[in-house]
């Protein structure tokens, strides 16, 4: 895999900002997007910007057959076994919210996650637990941060209806072993969701090899365009599911006293939908597809290794969470001693165009247990390279001179 | 705090020049605003200022740099002290300018601004405008297109 050679095809890389590159290190965020997902997506608006699925003429059945045909792209991706499995969202957080709306849970169910979970998969279980009486527990982490699977074990019932879980962390890139708890959760009966958003677009995820239920991710975190993304279903459990949004495109007829409802995946996708957007996030995974994702978690575990390995020498920095790069992927997290983590970002940005986040990554939870304010997280991806990394590590050395 | 009062009134007064300093006075703004408000400011103002004032002074020491980070807060507050102090005493000064014609009452020699009587058609000095002079109503009175002034004479002194 040649990252110097894949950044030809990212506009925004061909940028300078002051007379310097710009070193992108927040694609936990938000990833950049190459010309070809532009095109794919221009191509939409320029030449057949119609209506998908119900519009007969010409330009309305080229839409519907790229559309659909993006569907089939995805659904191929995550190893889905049809694609009327693969609904379309607006992100990882509306797929979630759509889950939880619409299994039909009841007063005393437990649904389970583990302590690291992103607010959007949060948020949506506490709010259910308070409109319906649903129990939610956490499975603590170990002292080292890696996840406790005896504890997890130990937590799970008959009572428990849903396991909800993260699989790969946005706070410090460690995945969570989750075909061990895929297996412990099916012994107890329990549907698993898993909130693949920082998993799909960096490694091989396969759904029917997890044997996951459910699955949600976000295009814009994998090459693809902004407010996109998906949510893979069983077909069997899609069946039994109700829509927690209803209208047009969902029906297959009305009357002024009844519905009935299409299939999955029509009947979860209400009103006209981000038709070119959907083409363009079939078009990145294509793109994905032809680098190949184990060539991209080699490449990203390569660039972790390197950093970190100089990270270790820096007087101050501490990395939080999980410790061992082999186990975190493209993210590292940290904190400089005596220096805000959101002015070490703003300095980096300032010094050297290094661009990462800083704060809670919307993890609050997991902070504020620990008491740490927050972090400054560097999120590596395919077109990164080994000079991007030591830029980022010559402006910290800088940045530490501080203390 | 204090940065972003001080940065509201000097962004906002660059910001007439440059669309740059027009984003850094609406982020200052907001920020003052929320301050007064008792709410926390969203936009972490205080902290981009420090922060991009820190980068930009540790290219250059690392003394300087790590000082005002350290002392930012004081050393802002230092700022707005001093920069509350000209605009009072700015518009003391306007206001003796408009009131008496000087800024000074007390010494009106000490002021620049300091209104001379005097008439100054007939008495101008040529100016030297080069090829862009023109001639006025007055033969002695010489203006070029505005560029430059007239200088007169008035009781003994020399004004503009
Ligand atoms: C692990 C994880 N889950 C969920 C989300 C939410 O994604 P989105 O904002 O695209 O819905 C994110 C976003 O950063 C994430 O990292």
């Amino acid at each position: 895999m040649d990252a110097k050679k894949i950044r030809e095809d990212f506009p925004v890389l061909q940028r300078e900002i002051s007379g310097k590159p710009i070193v992108y290190f927040d694609n936990a965020c938000m990833t950049l997007k190459p010309r070809q997902v532009i095109q794919a997506m221009n191509e939409y608006y320029e030449n057949y910007s119609a209506c998908v699925g119900r519009s007969i003429h010409k330009l309305g059945n080229e839409a519907t057959e790229k559309y659909e045909n993006a569907r089939k792209t995805i659904a191929k991706f995550i190893g889905a076994k049809k694609e009327k499995e693969v609904i379309f969202t607006r992100n990882t957080t509306e797929g979630i919210n759509l889950l939880a709306n619409s299994l039909n849970l009841q007063k005393g169910d437990i649904v389970l996650a583990s302590d690291r979970e992103h607010n959007s998969n949060l948020i949506p279980w506490q709010i259910l637990g308070k409109k319906k009486g649903i129990e939610r527990r956490i499975v603590k982490s170990k002292p080292d941060e890696t996840f406790d699977i005896e504890g997890f074990k130990n937590m799970m019932s008959k009572d428990v209806k849903v396991v909800s879980i993260i699989h790969s962390s946005n706070l410090d890139g460690y995945t969570l072993p989750i075909k061990e708890i895929v297996d412990i959760a099916k012994d107890n009966k329990a549907l698993v969701i898993l909130d693949a958003a920082q998993s799909v677009p960096h490694k091989e995820v396969n759904v029917r090899k997890l044997g996951v239920d459910f699955l949600a991710f976000s295009g814009h975190k994998m090459l693809g365009p902004t407010g996109t993304g998906v949510l893979y279903g069983r077909y069997d459990l899609l069946e039994n599911l109700n829509p927690f949004m209803v209208g047009g495109d969902t029906v297959e007829r009305t009357t002024y006293d009844s519905f009935r409802l299409l299939p999955p995946p029509e009947k979860f996708e209400a009103g006209l939908q981000n038709y070119a957007s959907m083409i363009g996030l079939a078009e990145a995974v294509r793109y994905l597809d032809r680098v190949g994702r184990e060539n991209i978690e080699k490449h990203e575990k390569e660039l972790s290794r390197f950093i970190t390995g100089e990270m270790q020498g820096m007087d101050g920095l501490k990395i939080i969470g999980v410790q061992d790069p082999e186990l975190r992927g493209g993210i590292i997290s940290f904190e400089i001693d005596g220096i805000e983590y959101h002015d070490v970002a703003i300095m980096l940005d300032d010094q050297a165009n290094v661009m990462v986040r800083s704060g809670q990554h919307c993890v609050h939870s997991w902070f504020n247990a620990r008491n740490i304010p927050g972090s400054v997280r560097a999120s590596l991806y395919l077109y990164n390279t080994k000079e991007d990394a030591e830029t980022f590590i010559e402006a910290l050395k800088t940045i530490t001179k501080l203390r | 705090m204090s940065i972003c009062v001080a940065a509201l009134v000097v962004f906002a007064f660059m910001g007439v020049f440059s669309a740059r300093y027009r984003y850094w006075a609406k982020e200052a703004f907001d920020c003052v605003g929320r301050r007064v408000t008792l709410r926390p400011c969203k936009t972490e103002f205080n902290q981009k200022v420090r922060a991009k004032i820190t980068s930009k002074l540790l290219k250059k020491s690392q003394k300087a740099a790590r000082f005002t980070h350290k002392h930012f807060e004081a050393i802002s507050w230092v700022f707005t002290i001093i920069l509350f102090v000209s605009l009072i005493l700015t518009a003391g000064g306007l206001y003796n300018l408009f009131t008496y014609g000087t800024c000074d009452p007390a010494q009106p020699d000490s002021c620049i601004f300091t209104v001379q009587e005097g008439v100054c058609a007939p008495a101008c000095m040529p100016c030297n405008c080069g090829p862009h002079e023109i001639g006025c109503d007055a033969p002695e009175y010489k203006a070029c297109n505005g560029n430059c002034q007239c200088v007169c004479e008035s009781m003994g002194s020399v004004t503009s």
